[in-house]
């Protein structure tokens, strides 16, 4: 199986290899906190 | 923010910022669908551009003490000292505009500079055609902020004028050593009574706020945007202006990260507003208003010439919603500081 893509080629020229996601304004602690958890971060490596 | 591995919430905007594999990033878009996720909407991050009048033609930014800056020859002569991000961004540039001379287009860009029809021995021609040179009104209790490379603090034409600043680039301070923050602030924001004629600013009354949210070489994120706009609505900015983006696809849809941004940005009663583009070559190619002018919350300013056509450079996207120009006003060929 081909080597997946990773970084700025997975999203396109002129990017930045980051995601930028809107969250609820009246739930943005939940939504980070949600973030946390897809990405796999724990509360304490995350940087918010 | 400069590090790809950062990740950052700004709370007042409601975005979050953070690398993601492409599998998290998948997650997150099928988050979306979850209604007991707050996560609303989700983009890539863009590497974005100080946007030049005319990206063809022979601009030369001063500094305050009328030399050319060297920053970008200094920088090109210590190779090792370039960052990802300028370098991503510099090979984005090389490969379209080589694209664009491999398709001729560009010798549409070296149109005949028609002779000035205005005497500016006062105001200049963009003053004059938007009667902001006669206005009564001069920006007072207005405070208006510029998201740029920054702006050369010592300038004498802003002496004693009220400027909040902030540099949103790491080790990078407000000072503009790129030119073109500068540059924008003096046609917002210029004195009514400069020290070299003509007159070129709008709002010589009003509150400057300059956030720095592009580097010396001209090149930001989105994060960095953000982190301007957020800084900018906490002042109570009514104007946000950034003469910044990145070219889009024809038919790439808003980022609506960004789309959302606008509309919270509305509700707090800041109107951002952004250039279309200077990435067209007109008559053979209009390029579609890039990001993120081309959200339908931001307002997307085209450029105008001296004829008051619609500029040979300037984008304008005609087919869908949200993707047009708002407004066109002078750019080409605009005198400044």
């Amino acid at each position: 199986m081909a080597e997946q893509e990773q970084g700025p080629e997975f999203f396109g020229p002129g990017t930045t290899g980051r995601t930028l996601v809107a969250l609820e304004p009246d739930r943005v602690e939940a939504g980070a906190n949600a973030l946390s958890d897809l990405a796999g971060v724990s509360r304490e490596r995350r940087g918010w | 923010m400069e590090s790809p591995e950062a990740s950052i919430v700004f709370p007042n905007l409601g975005v979050a910022v953070m690398p993601a594999s492409p599998e998290q990033f998948m997650g997150i878009r099928a988050a979306e669908a979850d209604s007991n996720v707050p996560i609303i909407a989700s983009a890539p991050e863009n590497v974005v551009f100080a946007l030049q009048e005319d990206p063809f033609g022979e601009e030369e930014w001063l500094t305050s003490e009328g030399e050319e800056d060297e920053t970008f020859a200094s920088v090109i002569a210590s190779p090792a000292g370039l960052s990802m991000e300028y370098l991503r961004g510099y090979s984005d540039a090389v490969q379209n505009l080589v694209g664009r001379v491999v398709a001729g287009e560009a010798l549409v860009e070296l149109e005949e500079v028609i002779p000035a029809a205005f005497d500016e021995s006062q105001t200049t021609w963009g003053l004059q055609v938007t009667k902001a040179a006669t206005s009564q009104f001069s920006g007072t209790g207005i405070k208006v902020a510029v998201l740029d490379t920054g702006m050369d603090l010592e300038h004498p034409d802003f002496a004693g004028r009220s400027i909040t600043s902030r540099s949103f680039i790491e080790n990078e301070p407000v000072h503009d050593r790129h030119g073109h923050g500068t540059h924008c602030i003096g046609t917002a924001c210029g004195p009514q009574r400069p020290s070299k004629l003509p007159r070129y600013g709008v709002a010589y009354t009003a509150d400057t706020f300059a956030g720095k949210v592009l580097s010396n070489r001209g090149s930001g994120t989105d994060a960095q945007i953000l982190g301007g706009i957020e800084w900018a609505i906490a002042h109570g900015c009514e104007v946000l202006s950034m003469s910044l983006g990145a070219p889009v696809l024809p038919g790439q849809r808003p980022n609506p990260v960004v789309e959302k941004v606008g509309q919270r940005a509305l509700g707090q009663g800041t109107l951002i507003i952004a250039a279309a583009g200077n990435e067209s070559g007109r008559p053979t190619r209009i390029n579609p208003v890039g990001h993120p002018a081309n959200c339908r919350s931001i307002m997307a300013v085209g450029a105008l010439d001296e004829r008051l056509q619609v500029a040979s450079f300037s984008n304008g996207e005609r087919t869908r919603p949200g993707g047009e120009v708002n407004i066109a006003a002078p750019g080409r060929l605009t005198l400044n500081i």
